[in-house]
């Protein structure tokens, strides 16, 4: 009976193998025969090239065209003379890089071809690199001819940059230019081709968007700050919510947990928060609409609760390649003028300390990006005042005519804050200053350089005061609102010793409740602390682990010694004869 | 916060602030020129470099500061270029900016004109444009404002002068064609520079009201012949023949049945096309388009043309060979002729049931024959109908 059984089980076995190995084999021919048959898509054999290349962000507008322009131009043609102009100009970007003229024929024809191979070639053969971008063009037509062969216009105010090195790589020149070119474009065999082009003094095209008026924005007056007409002074913290902080804050928004941060931000008698805008997360050129609106949403609730925002664009975007400037350009246009009405938006910060990417890009290079972003931001949206978030007083001297309010960063001895602020007022002796970072960890632990809660409050106090008596006018923001559990590689490293002080920089525990210096930083709070003693100071993990280490050394020592004394000792007594 | 990053230690300027950059405000291209910078603490040997950007690009020339002093010979090769400069000078961490605008020169030849369309319509309404874009000995556009001369000779032989002026690269004029077809030659000179001539077609415009005629215009309605369709010379509203070769086509319609398209091309501004003369009598209305204009209709008459009146029909049945034949004629036409041989005759037999039988004969020297097999038909009163064109012709005979 038994084996009966076994045989029945193998032979189900067996089948169930046979019915397992019929189905594979069956899907898997089907598969096969399905892919035989799918082929490429239908729409791909017919090749069409894209008006620009997809990954080129280049902005191209048309003012009105002249009251007789000749031929009236149709959208098609429009379009291809557009599509051939800034493929021009990318075409001799790319020669640049290449150091040779490369695919110019496609785009120029007659003295342009000639002159512009030639301009290629001899750069080249000098002994120079050029890395030069295109930015912006605002054509203006001026003839089309009547068959419609020729075209005329004027590409207004076009933006061109170029990093210019020497045969070592050393940096000769950084230069933003502006200029008019009067073009002059045929059609020859089917393609339209620039024939001459010709370079003169910029003018300013007449199709700029007009900016929504914003009432409510704040406004500089002199060293100060306006809102509704009444002085303002920024007193406030730079935020991201506890448990999402840095990358995770958009990705996962959470309204109801700004509206209680918020809440507590009014609460502790803050009337200002620097939020980060970080470029990739919100889609580079190509802004995320889902993510412009949680900014929205942001600056709604903000706005609810009285609250001003410092928007720091560009967070986290290291790019400062030429070819991409215009990427970043577009994601700006689209914040900031989609923006522009938005009272509850204090400040645009234009980059969070770009100087720190001096040694990777050079300074000249970041600077040159951060004036085309400021004149550019000026352009989208007039009606808010601009900053930069320098890392320190002396990096902020750079490009002070470039913004209206003038931002450092400051987490060095309250003792070196004068050096470094009154050689920065002395720059800009008309503008407002504003303390955007400021803060000491209270990340106590083992290793070095640790922090009590009392040494934060008492550096809050002594660098408010100091601030204060410095200038009263200048505001300040302190980092951060809360201590982070998890603190991303990319902020500061992966180790406990770089993490560590970056997450306990908040003055509201990760408990949630609020460190001594929460109470420090509101505009007229009382910064008058008591001095720590100084054995307080010595009273930190660190230290005792040095001194219990240290004992334990001397006691080691002197055992050592001891056993050493001992066995000398030992050696030198006379040898006893045995009886 | 994002973090610290170790600083780079950046070389020690040794200069800083304002380069004095002297440079003249224009000079004409191919000129060569001198800039000059200047700072009196520059140390001597210190390496300068100006950055040229122009038209197509950025130039650079290196020299020492001598005594507080740079000088660039800048080559008259390098200045070729018509066009804004934007000059900026280097040394260490100072600069100095000016700017340098390159004239082009006179115009040289040849000044070409570009004419388009190259043809238009001659109805003083509709225009062409000639564009110029002199240029100087460099190949560079001529100065804005740069004055040209247009010549223009029209079909009728008049001239026409013009001026206008180089804005934005180049001149250009509208030219309204006038109410004369025919060949407008264009020429145009700046200064002392010619060029080659450039022409504009000027062509007729919408044809006007047209007729048609037809010849001969009498044909009988035998399937035939033809009759020659003609328009009358076509003109437009000013007088001006249609192009050779401008197609027409001509629309016939009978009563009743598909029109025919016959294309025909003009000459001299006449157009004609054949049309054959149908088999049935009848009115055909024949008309002739071009660019959506229609002429007057044209109603040509084909009266009956081939058999009339009442003819003979003889049927005999020749038993040896079981065959029956039908012979009707003689056929004659108007005239008292014999139908045109091949003419076919439809041929109608009603048999003892009933039953209709359909056939054709076709005719030859008068004469339709039809040969039938006895053992077609079966036995019984038979009567038999021939009709071609308005003849007819009709008979009884039985089937043993």
């Amino acid at each position: 009976m038994q084996k009966t059984h076994l045989k029945l089980i193998i032979w189900a076995l067996l089948l169930a193998l046979t019915l397992a190995g019929a189905w594979v084999v069956v899907s898997g021919s089907a598969n096969l025969l399905a892919s035989f048959e799918r082929g490429a898509e239908p729409a791909s054999a017919l090749n069409i090239v894209p008006n620009v290349p997809p990954d080129l962000h280049v902005a191209l507008s048309w003012a009105a065209d002249d009251a007789d322009s000749g031929r009236q131009i149709d959208p098609l043609t429009r379009s291809q003379i557009e599509s051939v102009y800034i493929r021009a100009w990318l075409q001799i970007n790319l020669s640049y890089q290449k150091g040779e003229p490369h695919g110019l024929t496609t785009y120029f024809t007659g003295p342009s071809l000639a002159e512009v191979s030639a301009a290629v070639r001899r750069t080249h053969s000098d002994g120079f690199s050029i890395e030069q971008a295109d930015t912006a063009h605002h054509l203006q037509l001026h003839l089309s001819s009547a068959e419609g062969s020729i075209v005329a216009f004027t590409d207004h105010d076009a933006t061109v940059v170029h990093v210019i090195r020497d045969a070592k790589g050393t940096i000769i020149s950084v230069e933003e230019t502006r200029a008019d070119y009067d073009v002059v474009m045929l059609l020859e065999n089917g393609l339209w081709h620039v024939r001459h082009w010709v370079r003169r003094a910029a003018t300013e095209a007449d199709n700029r968007p007009i900016a929504p008026a914003c009432p409510g924005c704040a406004r500089v007056d002199g060293t100060g700050l306006r809102v509704d007409g009444t002085p303002f002074a920024v007193a406030g913290i730079n935020y991201y919510p506890q448990a999402t902080p840095w990358d995770t804050f958009w990705p996962q928004y959470d309204p109801a947990v700004i509206d209680r941060d918020l809440s507590r931000i009014k609460g502790l008698g803050l009337n200002t928060i620097r939020i980060f805008v970080p470029y990739e997360q919100f889609g580079g050129p190509h802004v995320d609409p889902i993510m412009r609106d949680r900014l929205s949403d942001l600056l709604d609730r903000a706005e609810a609760q009285n609250l001003k925002l410092i928007v720091t664009l560009f967070d986290f975007r290291g790019d400062y390649s030429l070819l991409h400037w215009a990427d970043a350009d577009r994601q700006l246009e689209t914040l900031l003028t989609y923006f522009a009405g938005h009272p509850a938006i204090l400040a645009w910060d234009l980059k969070n300390e770009p100087d720190l990417d001096d040694a990777r890009v050079g300074g000249q290079i970041v600077d040159t990006w951060l004036r085309h972003i400021a004149l550019l931001a000026r352009s989208y949206d007039p009606n808010h005042i601009l900053t930069i978030g320098w890392s320190s007083p002396t990096a902020a001297v750079r490009l002070v005519g470039q913004v209206d309010m003038v931002q450092f960063h400051y987490y060095a001895p309250v003792a070196e804050l004068a050096t470094g602020y009154v050689a920065l007022r002395h720059a800009a002796p008309d503008k407002p200053l504003l303390l955007g970072e400021f803060g000491l960890p209270t990340w106590n632990t083992v290793f070095p350089n640790g922090h009590t809660e009392a040494e934060q409050a008492t550096y809050y106090a002594a660098l408010l005061s100091r601030l204060q008596h410095l200038d009263p006018s200048t505001g300040h923001l302190a980092w951060t609102l809360y201590d982070f559990a998890r603190v991303p590689a990319t902020v500061a490293g992966r180790w406990p010793w770089q993490t560590g002080p970056q997450a306990y920089l908040g003055i509201i525990r990760t408990d949630g409740s609020e460190k001594p210096a929460a109470a420090l930083l509101a505009p007229g709070a009382n910064l008058t602390i008591a001095p720590l003693p100084i054995w307080a100071r010595l009273l930190k993990p660190f230290w005792l682990l040095m001194l219990g280490a240290t004992l334990v050394e001397i006691v080691g020592l002197a055992w050592a010694f001891d056993r050493e004394i001992r066995k000398r000792r030992g050696a030198a007594a006379p040898m006893h004869p045995h009886p | 916060m994002t973090g610290c990053t170790r600083t780079l230690a950046q070389p020690t300027p040794t200069l800083s602030g304002t380069l004095n950059l002297r440079a003249p405000a224009a000079i004409a291209a191919g000129q060569p020129v001198t800039l000059v910078v200047e700072r009196s603490d520059a140390p001597d040997g210190m390496i300068v470099t100006l950055v040229m950007e122009g038209s197509y690009g950025p130039l650079l020339s290196r020299a020492p500061f001598q005594a507080g002093r740079a000088e660039f010979q800048i080559p008259a090769t390098d200045t070729q270029v018509a066009g804004l400069v934007t000059l900026v000078a280097h040394a260490a961490a100072a600069e100095g900016r000016a700017e340098l605008t390159i004239n082009p020169g006179q115009p040289v030849d040849p000044v070409t004109p570009l004419v388009g369309p190259h043809s238009v319509i001659a109805d003083g309404a509709h225009w062409g444009s000639v564009v110029a874009i002199p240029f100087d000995s460099f190949g560079n556009p001529v100065a804005e404002g740069t004055p040209l001369q247009f010549r223009i000779r029209r079909p009728d032989g008049s001239p026409e002068t013009f001026s206008a002026s180089v804005t934005h690269l180049l001149a250009w004029r509208r030219i309204s064609s006038s109410t004369h077809a025919g060949r407008t030659t264009i020429s145009v000179t700046a200064g002392d520079a010619h060029g080659p001539d450039a022409n504009l077609i000027e062509t007729p415009g919408w044809p006007g009201p047209f007729s048609l005629n037809a010849s001969p215009s009498n044909l009988p309605a035998d399937g035939r012949q033809f009759v020659t369709l003609r328009t009358d010379p076509i003109t437009d509203v000013y007088g001006n023949q249609m192009l050779d070769g401008t197609l027409i086509t001509f629309v016939a319609e009978t009563p009743g049945g598909q029109p025919r398209l016959i294309p025909a091309y003009t000459i001299d501004g006449v157009a004609e096309a054949q049309l054959q003369a149908p088999s049935e009598p009848g009115t055909v209305t024949v008309r002739a388009t071009l660019y959506g204009v229609e002429s007057t209709a044209l109603l040509i008459v084909f009266a009956p043309g081939l058999a009339v009146g009442a003819f003979p029909v003889t049927v005999s049945i020749d038993h040896a060979t079981g065959t029956m034949s039908i012979v009707v004629g003689p056929l004659l036409a108007a005239l008292g002729q014999f139908v045109p041989n091949g003419t076919l005759a439809q041929i109608t037999l009603i048999g003892p049931d009933g039953t209709t039988y359909q056939r054709e004969a076709e005719t030859l020297g008068g004469l339709a024959r039809l040969t039938l097999r006895r053992s077609e038909l079966v036995s019984g009163n038979y009567q038999i109908k021939i009709d071609i064109g308005t003849g007819v012709g009709q008979t009884n005979f039985s089937v043993p």
